[in-house]
């Protein structure tokens, strides 16, 4: 068990170093992996602080915004389980404390790999689409093409009549955007 | 909105930013401190007897306690960067300097008489000692705040504070250049007054400024 969780997240920390360097299908795979660790971690973190159940997926998106964000704090001659893990408890004391409970949240330090989930919960109206709502419209269009519909940069950019540099700025401070809102959200 | 449809708006955003340092750390609170010395060397400057004073072990003491402080916080505001660490449990960094500040109260009861403490410990530019240190601390405090925002610290007002502690000596050991009163029972009070008021601003300061 120990030894498969360091294989994982070794492999995690080879994928962030590689995608730090600018290698895209890297990180790419590096968020598809993390995604159920930090699923798996918000559950029990969910439960733990008694809120609805129906945040997790909000708080799994708010706390891969965050890990991206903060994607360059990582020091590769640091392991990455400890650090992802300070992330995820760091949201989730966000979450809690949109709810009103001020009581620490007590997470391992590590994962628990007994718990990773690879199902995403379906809900028909998800926050980080009400959130959308606090962006400026080209910013919000950009995120949803780029999201929802795949579209790359340039075909974002040639749809907006943008220059690629804008669309990759506008999309980078509407992602901080997103995260300063979600902060600031109320229950 | 589904995960992993998120995670392509993710993946495209591929501004990464360079990591924190605590070289780039260091930078700054230079940056800071030369802004300090300014205001130091413009509106207070160096006592007249410098010096003689430094002869006298109770002046030294001053700038070994605020020394002390300085380079026991250093390493922690430079962890404060990192998310993972857990700030609470190094507190115990404060240790030493607390210990050196105990050993000069009690070098001082032991070299003065009695009647001297109580003038000594009052001394007699209280409120102006308070007043410099934290206006002295303001621009390394503007600094490491910067820095801190683009680190990830998980404990904002906690990482805050120790900024505000850590620039709040590095005030001190300015203002003990100028400091006319050499009690080190004034150090232990006002000195300890002064710095718990920049620690209070750097908590205050981080609950706005450091949340991510």
């Amino acid at each position: 068990m120990k030894a498969d969780f360091d294989t994982q997240t070794e492999a995690l920390g080879a994928l962030l170093l590689a995608a730090n360097a600018g290698d895209a299908a890297a990180y790419r795979e590096f968020l598809l992996r993390l995604a159920p660790l930090v699923r798996g971690m918000a559950r029990r973190g969910i439960r733990r602080i008694g809120t609805p159940a129906a945040d997790l997926e909000d708080a799994v998106q708010e706390t891969l915004l965050a890990i991206h964000l903060k994607r360059h704090t990582w020091r590769e001659d640091q392991p990455i389980g400890p650090w992802i893990a300070a992330i995820t408890r760091y949201k989730l004391i966000d979450l809690a404390r949109k709810y009103g409970r001020r009581k620490e949240i007590e997470l391992d330090e590590n994962f628990d790999l007994a718990t990773p989930e690879t199902e995403e919960v379906a809900l028909p109206e998800h926050e980080m689409s009400r959130l959308l709502d606090c962006v400026n419209e080209t910013q919000r269009a950009i995120v949803r093409s780029v999201s929802i519909k795949g579209v790359s940069i340039r075909e974002v950019a040639s749809l907006l009549n943008m220059s690629e540099g804008a669309v990759r700025v506008a999309l980078h401070r509407a992602l901080k955007a997103l995260a300063e809102a979600y902060r600031r959200l109320d229950a | 909105m589904k995960t992993d449809d998120f995670i392509n708006a993710l993946v495209v955003d591929t501004e990464v930013l360079p990591p924190p340092s605590g070289r780039k750390l260091g930078g700054r609170v230079a940056l800071g401190l030369i802004v300090s010395l300014v205001i130091f060397f413009t509106f207070l400057g160096v006592r007249a007897d410098f010096r003689e004073a430094l002869a006298d072990p109770h002046v030294v003491f001053k700038f070994v306690f605020s020394a002390s402080m300085f380079g026991a916080l250093l390493p922690l505001v430079v962890l404060a960067l990192r998310p993972e660490t857990r700030l609470a449990k190094l507190l115990r960094w404060f240790a030493p300097p607390a210990l050196v500040l105990g050993c000069g109260v009690v070098f001082q009861l032991l070299t003065s008489p009695p009647s001297y403490w109580l003038s000594g410990m009052v001394g007699r530019y209280p409120n102006f000692c308070v007043t410099c240190i934290p206006l002295l601390a303001a621009a390394p405090l503007a600094m490491l705040l910067t820095s801190l925002r683009q680190g990830a610290t998980t404990q904002p007002v906690l990482a805050g504070a120790l900024a505000g502690a850590l620039s709040g000596s590095l005030a001190a050991f300015i203002y003990a250049l100028h400091c006319p009163d050499d009690s080190a029972l004034f150090v232990a009070l006002w000195y300890s007054l002064a710095i718990g008021i920049t620690t209070l601003a750097g908590a205050f300061a981080g609950d706005r400024l450091l949340r991510w």
